[in-house]
């Protein structure tokens, strides 16, 4: 890709792939984003049209490498993704966007992942499948196991929203 | 406690926002704007490696054509060419008999 198309594309998805990194590894995202285009302009990440969008390209780059960092500080175990069973979270802020941020962010990576594809970023089941490198099923599977586990992370919220009408 | 249904979740989700790009990041990736003649000082080529040894053994061919000692062919220019143009009789004959006659 040309220097031109390269900036074409950050214009048109950085935001999604920005947002993407920031559900996943806030810390790093600002390095994520970076990254992901920096492989596209060197040429080490190439886009073929007959295999996806370009944006669930870059999505797919940017989580690769926020696995890829979560794994390097220990923190992702994939055999642990299995046994995860969420409890209701106490409720003890103000703002429901804060505490559905640290819900979502204690999901397992995996669970985290489709969901975050899924639901923030509205992609279909067979682009996430695409993004994360694994079958329909299990995105699907997955994607279900994340959102039993926020339905019980946030019970506590009910009252909330009830209030709020 | 009751989980959340379809509906709660999908309320609440919606309510997490993320933030845009930071303005800096494109910076951090394709650099400040520089003038295209700066290029000419640190722009940089890639050159596919078959045409990089192509090159390189098209130089070498014409540096090895150019060290052979040059072999003279059939010339082409008038300077050899005799003529009776500046053909001029000698003026002063003198004749000198060098067998006796019989």
């Amino acid at each position: 890709m040309t220097r031109a198309e390269v900036e074409a594309a950050f214009d048109a998805h950085s935001d999604a792939v920005y947002r993407f990194a920031w559900r996943m590894a806030p810390e790093a995202a600002d390095d994520i984003v970076q990254d992901v285009f920096l492989r596209l302009l060197r040429g080490d990440v190439r886009f073929n049209a007959a295999r996806g969008s370009m944006r669930g390209l870059l999505l797919g780059v940017a989580r690769n490498l926020a696995l890829q960092r979560l794994r390097s500080e220990s923190r992702w175990n994939p055999l642990d993704e299995e046994q995860f069973v969420a409890d209701p979270m106490p409720f003890d802020t103000l703002d429901i966007g804060d505490f559905v941020g640290r819900a979502v962010r204690a999901l397992p990576p995996l669970q985290r992942e489709v969901f975050v594809l899924a639901e923030y970023e509205e992609l279909s089941l067979e682009e996430i499948s695409r993004a994360v490198d694994a079958g329909v099923g299990a995105v699907k599977a997955r994607l279900h196991r994340a959102r039993e586990n926020l339905r019980r992370m946030l019970a506590p919220l009910r009252t909330s929203m009830n209030r709020a009408g | 406690m009751e989980p959340l249904n379809d509906n709660e979740l999908k309320h609440a989700v919606s309510s997490w926002k993320a933030p845009t790009t930071p303005g800096h990041l494109r910076g951090r990736i394709f650099g400040a704007r520089q003038p295209w003649w700066r290029w000419l000082f640190t722009g940089t080529v890639r050159v596919p490696v078959p045409v990089c040894a192509a090159l390189v053994v098209l130089v070498a061919w014409f540096a090895w054509q150019r060290s052979l000692p040059e072999v003279a062919g059939p010339s082409t220019d008038r300077q050899g060419e005799v003529t009776l143009a500046d053909f001029q009789p000698d003026t002063e004959v003198q004749v000198r008999v060098v067998g006796a006659l019989r």
